[in-house]
């Protein structure tokens, strides 16, 4: 049987992440639809987690870890195609999502056309600290490594930023 | 600070997902949470105490079934599996796992097709669904009064929701998508109702089942009827936009959008030859044809400036199209050899184009199109059309276009 205090604070952590998430995704994976699932699996996983009694010291870390996780598997899968998809020239966001209002759509394209200048793991960090704001130690959380790595680099991809407008 | 992390932290304090997108992502969660521990989802909302839940589209759903309690449903779904779900695709009614079809299975479909289109398309399937079933039935000779009308009811149901949410839209002045579903019920409605005629033409059938199936044809009949009438005048509101330059541009627009549709079916046809078999591919091509002859008259039209003439041609020839494309899913649909000899008609929606002086007897016309089995008569070209009014005789058509 469900407890319905645990399905109660799941669903508080839905709202208030779950925007935060689904942001985050969608300046990785450039896409609204993929972004959505990845969320919605998001979510499922943590529930799964829940449900088998374990304990979550930070849910917004455990959330985040879980999101990137998924995001790294959908790039392992989508590998060949986005390396075409990039050498064609592509927009991203093929077809744009219509209920996102036009100059959000075009703020979020202009990142991921600058990010695109970036390793993986560096748009990773700093997509996690500039627009989800979090502190280097939770993003040392997330990741696995220690905020002193972070800090480091974090310090570096800002400095590769500096050779690119 | 750099420039991109300036559009970072701008992008921090955007908003990205409506309340619309959050709450039906939040429902899809939670209809796939309640399918894995195999509660109902209003039950799962119930352990929700939350304000939010008033713009949760769960609540709309009311899984409840009238003969088996859902939780018997839901125990036998968990007692026999995973494949389950699948397995009740399958059934008809009568069957053990329709309620599983009916119930579950639909309304979890319902419940995450989140545009207005496609609420209606899903809801547009689920009355296809009843008319396979239909024929299914009469194709075991099993239809009987009781199934008959539970059929019937669940059809007329779902009808009425696609006619509400074509009004919806049209009221929200969707008009071309509103025309496009009211064109694509009319045609799935004429192309089931060409197979339940066509079957109960069969030696084999017994007199029980035809009665029977007889009375289904007649709904859809009626229900034809009102898509084909929507239908028309939503066409008329797509010409008349109150501007007399608007014509010209919405005959041009409508042109391109069939021979669009034509092009699409052409593929299709291609695409299921093989499924599809010698006879069911001959009679699709044919139907192709008389679409492509409509968009060229239609083309002529056009340029002789006649712009409402060259619009309901073109809305016609896509009709065709969608018929054609309709006949071929409801033969793959149905798991139903129709045998070479049975060949399926499409009776021609007579549209009211102003020059063809047309008088419908439309009750002398479905006994003599029942009671005549349609069999046997050949496609061919236009004169298809004449040579089955002139059969009936209380039709009076001036094919004069």
């Amino acid at each position: 049987m469900i407890d319905p205090k645990c399905m109660e604070q799941f669903l508080e952590h839905y709202d208030r992440y779950a925007e935060a998430l689904y942001r985050h995704a969608v300046l990785r994976v450039s896409s609204h639809e993929t972004a959505e699932n990845l969320v919605q699996d998001t979510f499922l996983k943590t529930w799964d987690y829940l449900r088998q009694d374990k304990k979550i010291e930070n849910m917004r870390a455990f959330l985040y870890r879980v999101l990137n996780n998924n995001i790294i598997d959908h790039y392992r899968a989508k590998k060949e195609v986005s390396l075409e998809a990039l050498q064609a020239g592509e927009d991203p966001f093929d077809p744009p999502d219509e209920s996102m209002p036009a100059d959000t759509q075009a703020l979020i394209n202009d990142i991921v056309r600058k990010l695109e200048n970036l390793a993986h793991e560096d748009r990773e960090l700093l997509i996690m600290r500039y627009v989800d704001d979090l502190e280097p130690k939770e993003i040392a959380d997330v990741l696995g490594i220690t905020a002193n790595n972070v800090s480091v680099r974090l310090n570096r991809a800002v400095e590769k930023l500096k050779a690119f407008i | 600070m750099h420039p991109l992390l300036n559009l970072l932290t701008k992008l921090k304090k955007t908003s990205v997902l409506n309340t619309t997108r959050k709450s039906l992502m939040r429902d899809m969660i939670l209809t796939e949470i309640a399918q894995k521990e195999g509660v109902r989802v209003d039950e799962l909302l119930r352990l929700h105490r939350q304000e939010g839940s008033k713009h949760s589209f769960l609540e709309k759903i009311n899984v409840v079934c009238n003969r088996m309690p859902i939780t018997i449903i839901m125990s036998i779904v968990v007692l026999l599996g995973g494949g389950t779900s699948f397995a009740a695709e399958r059934a008809k009614p009568g069957d053990i796992l329709y309620p599983v079809k009916v119930h579950v299975n639909e309304e979890v479909r319902a419940a995450v097709s989140f545009s207005e289109e496609g609420k209606a398309l899903w809801e547009t399937r689920r009355a296809e669904r009843r008319l396979e079933e239909a024929a299914a039935l009469t194709e075991e000779n099993a239809m009987n009064a009781e199934t008959r009308a539970e059929l019937e009811a669940r059809f007329k149901a779902h009808a009425e929701r696609i006619e509400e949410r074509i009004k919806k839209m049209e009221e929200r002045g969707d008009t071309e998508n509103a025309e496009e579903l009211a064109t694509r019920f009319e045609a799935s409605l004429k192309a089931h109702e060409a197979v339940l005629v066509a079957l109960r033409a069969r030696a084999e059938i017994t007199e029980e089942t035809k009665t029977e199936v007889r009375s289904v044809i007649e709904h859809i009949l009626t229900k034809t009827k009102s898509a084909a009438e929507t239908r028309t005048r939503l066409e008329g509101k797509l010409l008349d936009k109150g501007d007399g330059t608007q014509v010209e541009a919405a005959a041009e627009g409508r042109i391109e959008a069939s021979a669009k549709i034509l092009a699409q079916t052409k593929e299709y046809i291609a695409k299921k030859k093989e499924q599809l078999g010698a006879e069911a591919t001959a009679d699709a091509e044919a139907r192709l044809v008389i679409a492509e002859t409509t968009l060229a008259e239609a083309r002529a039209e056009l340029t002789a400036k006649t712009y409402e003439k060259a619009f309901r041609l073109a809305s016609a020839a896509a009709r065709t199209a969608h018929e054609a494309k309709s006949l071929i899913d409801t033969r793959l649909n149905i798991d139903v050899k129709l045998d070479l000899d049975t060949r399926i008609q499409v009776q021609p929606t007579i549209s009211n184009l102003p020059s063809s002086g047309l008088e419908v007897n439309t009750q002398n016309s479905i006994d003599s199109k029942i009671d005549a089995g349609m069999e046997n008569l050949n496609i061919n070209g236009r004169d298809r059309n004449e040579t089955e009014i002139k059969s009936n005789g209380s039709i009076k058509l001036n094919i004069g276009r």
